[in-house]
């Protein structure tokens, strides 16, 4: 296949050429500062991908066959049709003195091109046929994988081991937020495409994915494996991939369904190991720190604290050891490591800190700043649940708000955490209730 | 074609009495008026739009964000869609459809003036509404302009009024559409057999019958959603035992046929434009008129080709895919058409003419990229990223816009008795084309390469098609100003245009004087 | 002449026509929806089962063939429930009767009503998987702190496509308080 990324240097003078104009243009002064930065990154890495990426499964080179093969049928048709048409612009006119010709129709050349075009069609059918086929035959996998889609989020469980864990972005927020130009750090490498916990699948293996969703519909989509489906609430989908052994390596994908403020914001990294290392790392209860996948730095933020709400989250639930006849017992981690931690005295700078972190949760919909968004995610800051009865407010974080999108939150978090983020909310966003709310309390109220 | 039999001399000052100010533009029952309003609200709807567009693309210039927060780029992207589609294009055509239709079929107005009025006078209304709902707690519609269940469920109170005018632009529709084809069937003059009818006037009755068969079926679909939201039904909410996919199925069998909608009078516009300037008859009238039937049917049955990904078995997606393909046939007869009225004609190229070719050849592109996208294994790529960006705006921009816009140019002269600035015109023209095709070219391998549309930020690997890609839709946004400048100068003054206004154009409007008198075909002309 | 017609009444006759045609297309939007569910099981789109009276059920023809059956579930984050398939999977013979059961625990302090949605793939399987029994038929109600073994009893008919060999059953349990009272 024809590799179509070009390092281009003529992108630079555009690029120039852009912000000169850019700049006259609209005269906003945050682009000003910012032509600089992106003249040098573009610079830096300039990367002019024009296809598909390097397909990794036999579907995905499939696809990428069937797509050349319908883009150069189009490519002919286009240089035909305009062929003649710029041919007659250039012979057929007035200042060259052409006599015009009257005729208005012709019954064969009609029906030639209406057969031709018809034969030509039937050609692409054949193989997109084939493929199709091909797609949808699930059958016969080695692994099963149910993917749920969250706002905003990926769920991931093995239905064969019972490994579960959720998947976030672990992109830090300086390098998102860009409004404030003092604070604001330049994107990484991976910007967007990195996450805290990762799907590993071995090489070589069917893997079939049972796909839906929790509140939205979103879509599943990795490129190299020419695979994309929608996670739709209520419904399961499926899929399936097998990655060619020798291709082992870190693969990106993004959410491809709208599905909300942070639709941008829930990518899908998938880490392929051979078959061997892939059941080591199941006999290790996937859990990263103790497989032989551990040591190596691919896998993102699971050393970093970079999103430590989600990745402490995560890894207590995969820390657990996990029966595989108990799938969803591992989702309520409360238990065990909620009476050590009830155990412990805590101080309100402990659960303000803590709380700060675990907050992360909530401002997925609530907002960085405790406001939400009016009219649809309600404010946390000057909120009558945040600053009223501290029980209606436990109640709520543990066992959601009946009719609403608001989530219970029992299963996800221990006694400390949903502690500490109380604490934090009754105290934070203009909140000054000075309450202090304990494991303890939080216990008294789970059921 | 037809011919005028009858020369229209006595048409003058004494049918001119125009109406005071309010009367005649808030109470007019003029069809030349009324298409007038049309026009203007439509271009009005294209910078509202389009400066929509310039908030995507300035946020959308490098990677994190910038200027604005995520929800608001969401509200950026339905809105932009929204007023584009609703605002723009189709009340455009409709603009279209009033000042040439009666002039074409030889009829003295419309035929159902006081209807007219009201289906122009709605539509304020319904945009003051959507417009509105940036002002109220929590934006406005975040959702897509599909306003897919569930995500319009929990949505705030603007996906009501969203709602609300949505169905008050449908009713505005539905009555445009069936004063169009009252007055085709009803008020063609003496001789003009359907037959006979100019392209223009058939690709109209057959959007607006497509009108009526599909706008009150996205009313059903949004009134169901409004009742979702707010009085227990759950026809789309899982939550209560519905499917979302059924909203996407209801959606799109409104929505595909609402593609064609808005292009087939693009098409009329492009077949009267290139015959004039080739100095030739239109090649193949009749396989036009069929063609343009078979597109319409065609665009009932294939709407599921926009939502592959959501699984269906594969029996339904070979169907879809191979009714999709089948498209390109009637859609190939129609370039395959144009390209051969050019033929061996006597071309010149005034701005009508280069918009003419420019559409057949973008528009062409896109329908391309639109066979690309029916094949369903290669479909699972492409969709819901950017190629699908760049397919569209090639089809609707390059397709329907840019023909409006030729159209304007070309019968500017009859509409205001005066030549626009041919020069400028011109120029118009290349930096339209240019930038169009700067900012949306690269959108293509931004697709190709990954990238999800909808974004409010995106991987650094991204930033340099899209760089591209903002830069000329600043260009493209600023070049509209001359379109506007062109206008107003013509309005204003000018070279006095003749009557025929080209070389020996065909049609009934241009036996008419330049500007047309505000009442004609008083007496209907006899066509042979 | 005597014969020509009026053409206002002409006019208005056309426009009556109209109006109902697109009176009609808004039934017919409405309409959709039990198309829909009709369209589903012609052609298998959206992986709807069907529902069989026991009797009728017991009456089917055992075939030799298997099919492995794979059950899964998930419980809204907005229902602070907990849902899990205690049957995992099964091979089923085609025709005959078989059950399935599931686990669910309300571990809030408020009673609950959920409601489950429910879909088999893959979707052309979907009619030929045919519940007797279900838990998915009815609105659950749990009190506080009450959990339940729910079963689906279900057979695959005869007309089951043949390449199928494997399918998945998946429940969803959603909040249905919106819906109290209905």
């Amino acid at each position: 296949m024809i590799f179509l990324r070009i390092k281009i240097l003529i992108g630079v003078p555009l690029i120039m050429v852009l912000s000169r104009h850019i700049k006259s243009f609209a005269k906003i002064s945050a682009f000003g500062s910012f032509l600089a930065a992106a003249l040098f990154s573009g610079l830096a890495q300039a990367e002019y991908r024009l296809n598909f990426q390097d397909p990794v499964t036999e579907v995905a080179r499939d696809i990428f066959g069937l797509h050349m093969l319908i883009f150069w049928i189009c490519v002919v048709i286009f240089v035909l049709v305009f062929g003649v048409m710029f041919y007659s612009i250039f012979a057929h006119r007035k200042s060259k003195n052409y006599e015009p010709s009257q005729f208005s129709h012709s019954t064969s050349v009609e029906i030639v091109w209406t057969i031709v075009p018809f034969l030509i069609l039937v050609v692409m059918a054949v193989p997109a046929t084939q493929v199709l086929i091909k797609m949808e035959d699930t059958t016969k996998s080695d692994l099963t994988i149910k993917i749920t889609g969250y706002q905003w989020k990926w769920g991931y469980e093995y239905l064969d081991s019972g490994i579960n864990f959720y998947s976030t972005l672990s992109t830090p927020r300086e390098q998102i937020d860009q409004f404030d130009k003092e604070n604001a750090v330049e994107p990484g490498e991976n910007y967007l495409l990195e996450t805290d916990n990762v799907l590993v699948v071995p090489s070589g293996k069917k893997v079939r994915a049972l796909i839906t969703a929790n509140d939205v519909i979103h879509a599943w989509w990795i490129p190299a494996f020419g695979t994309k489906k929608d996670a739709i609430p209520g419904y399961i989908n499926e899929l399936w991939f097998n990655v060619d052994v020798g291709k082992e390596g870190i693969y990106r994908g993004q959410c491809a369904e709208l599905c909300g403020k942070d639709h941008a914001y829930m990518p899908i990294v998938v880490k392929v190991v051979t078959s061997a290392e892939f059941d080591s790392w199941v006999a290790a209860g996937g859990n990263f720190d103790t497989s032989p996948l551990a040591s190596e730095e691919t896998i993102q933020g699971a050393g970093k604290d970079v999103n430590p709400t989600t990745a402490a989250l995560t890894q207590e639930i995969v820390a657990e050891p996990i029966s595989s006849s108990s799938v969803i017992d591992a989702l309520v981690p409360v238990a065990n490591a909620a009476d050590e931690a009830s155990a412990k005295t805590w101080t309100e700078d402990e659960l303000m800190a803590k709380g700060e972190k675990v907050s992360a949760m909530c401002s997925a919909c609530h907002g960085a700043t405790g406001k939400g968004i009016p009219g649809v995610f309600p404010a946390i800051a000057g909120s009558a649940v945040a600053t009223g009865p501290i029980d209606d407010h436990i109640n709520i974080v543990l066992y959601g708000k009946p009719g609403t999108a608001m989530a219970a939150f029992a299963a996800q978090l221990s006694d400390e955490d949903v502690a500490a983020v109380l604490t934090y909310q009754r105290n934070s966003f203009g909140n000054d209730t000075g309450d202090i709310v304990l494991p303890a309390d939080v216990k008294a109220k789970r059921n | 074609m037809s011919h005028a039999a009858t020369a229209h001399d006595h048409d003058h000052d004494h049918h001119d009495h125009k109406p005071p100010f309010f009367q005649r533009w808030f109470m007019s029952t003029n069809h030349k008026d009324i298409g007038t309003l049309y026009l203007i609200f439509s271009l009005a709807m294209l910078f509202i739009g389009g400066a929509m567009a310039l908030v995507i693309r300035a946020e959308l210039w490098q990677p994190g964000l910038q200027f604005v927060d995520p929800h608001f780029f969401n509200q950026m992207t339905t809105v932009h869609a929204l007023v584009m589609v609703f605002g723009a294009v189709m009340p455009g055509f409709v603009g279209f459809a009033n000042w040439m239709i009666p002039l074409m079929v030889g009829a003295p107005d419309m035929a159902l003036p006081r209807m007219n009025n009201w289906s122009f006078w709605i539509l304020p209304f319904a945009f003051t509404i959507l417009l509105s709902s940036f002002f109220v707690p929590g934006g406005a519609p975040a959702s897509g302009w599909t306003l897919y269940a569930p995500l319009t469920i929990q949505g705030g109170m603007s996906v009501d009024m969203g709602i609300v005018a949505i169905h008050m632009m449908g009713i505005s529709s539905i009555m445009g559409a069936i004063n169009v084809i009252v007055t085709v069937l009803n008020m063609r003059a003496p001789g003009m057999t359907l037959m006979k009818m100019p392209m223009f006037v058939w690709t109209w009755l057959i959007t607006a019958f497509l009108l009526i068969a599909v706008m009150p079926v996205f009313a059903g679909a949004v009134t169901m959603l409004l009742t979702d939201r707010h009085f227990g039904t759950a026809f789309f909410n899982p939550a209560g035992g519905g499917d979302p996919v059924l909203y996407q199925h209801i959606f799109w069998f409104f929505g595909h046929p609402e593609v064609y909608i808005m292009i087939l009078p693009a098409f009329g516009i492009i077949s009267h434009i290139i015959p004039t300037f080739a100095r030739k008859p239109l090649f193949g009238y009749s396989s036009m008129v069929f063609a343009t039937a078979a597109i319409a049917f065609l665009s009932f049955i294939v709407w599921a080709h926009h939502m592959f990904t959501v699984g269906m078995p594969l029996q339904g997606e070979l169907f879809f895919m191979y009714a999709t393909m089948l498209i390109s046939v009637p859609t190939g007869v129609k370039v395959f058409n144009w390209v051969t009225t050019m033929w061996r004609g006597s071309m010149t190229f005034e701005t009508p003419m280069l918009y003419a070719i420019g559409v057949v050849f973008l528009f062409t592109l896109g329908g391309l990229s639109g066979l690309m996208l029916a094949i369903t294994p290669a479909d699972f790529q492409y969709h819901d990223t950017y190629f699908v960006v760049a397919h569209f705006h090639y089809v609707l921009f390059s397709g329907a816009v840019m023909a409006m816009m030729g159209g304007a140019f070309f019968w500017l002269p009859k509409w205001t008795g005066h030549m626009y600035n041919e020069t400028l015109g011109k120029i118009h023209f290349w930096l339209t084309a240019i930038f169009f095709n700067i900012t949306f070219f690269p959108q293509h391998f931004l697709g190709l390469a990954g990238m999800p549309r909808r974004y409010a930020d995106y991987p650094v690997q991204f930033t340099e098609f899209n760089q591209i890609s903002s830069f000329g839709a600043f260009g493209l946004g600023l070049s509209q100003i001359l379109f506007v400048y062109i206008i107003v100068a013509t309005v204003r003054g000018g070279k006095k245009a003749t009557a025929e206004v080209w070389e020996k154009p065909e049609g009934l409007e241009w036996t008419v004087p330049s500007p047309a008198p505000f009442h004609t075909f008083d007496e209907p002309p006899v066509v042979k | 002449m005597a014969d020509v017609i009026d053409p206002q009444s002409e006019r208005n006759n056309i426009v009556v026509k109209l109006v109902v045609i697109a009176l009609i297309m808004f039934g017919f939007g409405y309409a959709l929806v039990p198309l829909y569910e009709a369209f589903c099981k012609v052609t298998g789109f959206g992986g709807k089962t069907d529902i069989i009276a026991e009797a009728a059920a017991n009456n089917g023809v055992v075939s030799d063939r298997d099919v492995a059956v794979t059950f899964t579930s998930h419980s809204s984050s907005a229902l602070p429930w907990e849902f899990k398939p205690i049957t995992k999977g099964l091979d089923v013979k085609v025709g005959e009767v078989q059950e399935a059961i599931f686990y669910v625990k309300n571990y809030s302090n408020r009673p609950i009503t959920g409601m489950a949605t429910f879909n088999v793939t893959p979707p052309r399987a979907g009619f030929h998987f045919k519940k007797t029994e279900c838990f998915c038929f009815t609105k659950q109600v749990l009190q506080p702190g009450e959990e339940q073994e729910m079963a689906v009893r279900f057979m695959l008919d005869s007309e089951m496509p043949d390449d199928v060999h494997e399918l998945t059953l998946s429940y969803t349990f959603f909040d249905n308080e919106k819906y109290a009272g209905q």
